[in-house]
């Protein structure tokens, strides 16, 4: 018997996302309130993760709850971890130019992070119900793979 | 009775959940705590509209000319 669950990943674990910054490369910032991006909304960008749409007030690009940024270079542009009012998390980021550096780290719509995000989360999660974290892959696609035993 | 869960994350951030071997409603329960620490489950794949980036993350993007 099997069972798929498919999930909208909802950023609620500030330590997972934390040891995801340190697996990836990055920065966590705690209690930096602003991200570095350009500094001005020039209403340029609509695709379907564009900020305003995921009720991310264009007033409020550049402040968040913690920051992201890409330790030793100062030109990158920083990764906001925004907190809404139910209390989840939301990554916010400029990735003109590739963040001048952040892209590089975090990934294309910042699926490194992500990806390790999961992987923290999940081993975290499933260890306290006795499964032991035994294997991980990642397939041509850029899925990332992960498996659980349970004896 | 060994058996296996799957974590897939896929690039846009869509992550499936799979269990592998465990019989009837076992099934579903051996997932429940990953799933609720994941986020929100959505069981229906096919009609599901994935707009995955925007849920757990945004793009500024912005162009400078």
């Amino acid at each position: 018997m099997s069972h798929v669950a498919s999930i909208d990943i909802e950023i609620k674990d500030l330590a997972a996302l934390k040891a995801a910054c340190a697996e990836v490369g990055l920065q966590f910032k705690e209690g930096q309130t602003t991200y570095k991006w350009y500094g001005r909304w020039m209403n340029d960008y609509s695709g379907a993760d564009a900020a305003f749409k995921a009720d991310v007030s264009p007033k409020d690009y550049g402040k968040c709850a913690h920051a992201i940024g890409v330790p030793g270079n100062s030109q990158a542009y920083e990764i906001g971890v925004v907190q809404a009012k139910d209390g989840k998390y939301k990554l916010v980021w400029d990735f003109w130019q590739g963040g001048f550096g952040l892209e590089k780290l975090a990934g294309p719509k910042c699926s490194h992070l992500v990806q390790s995000y999961v992987g923290h989360v999940a081993k975290k999660t499933l260890a306290q119900q006795g499964y032991a974290f035994t294997g991980t892959k990642k397939l041509k696609d850029g899925t990332v793979e992960m498996v659980f035993t349970h004896a | 009775m060994s058996h296996k869960i799957m974590v897939r994350c896929m690039p846009d951030g869509k992550t499936e959940v799979r269990v592998e071997g465990l019989p009837g409603v076992s099934c579903k329960d051996a997932t429940k705590a990953v799933e609720k620490a994941l986020g929100m489950v959505t069981d229906d794949k096919k009609t599901h509209e994935y707009n995955q980036a925007a849920k757990t993350s945004a793009s500024i993007s912005q162009g400078h000319s």
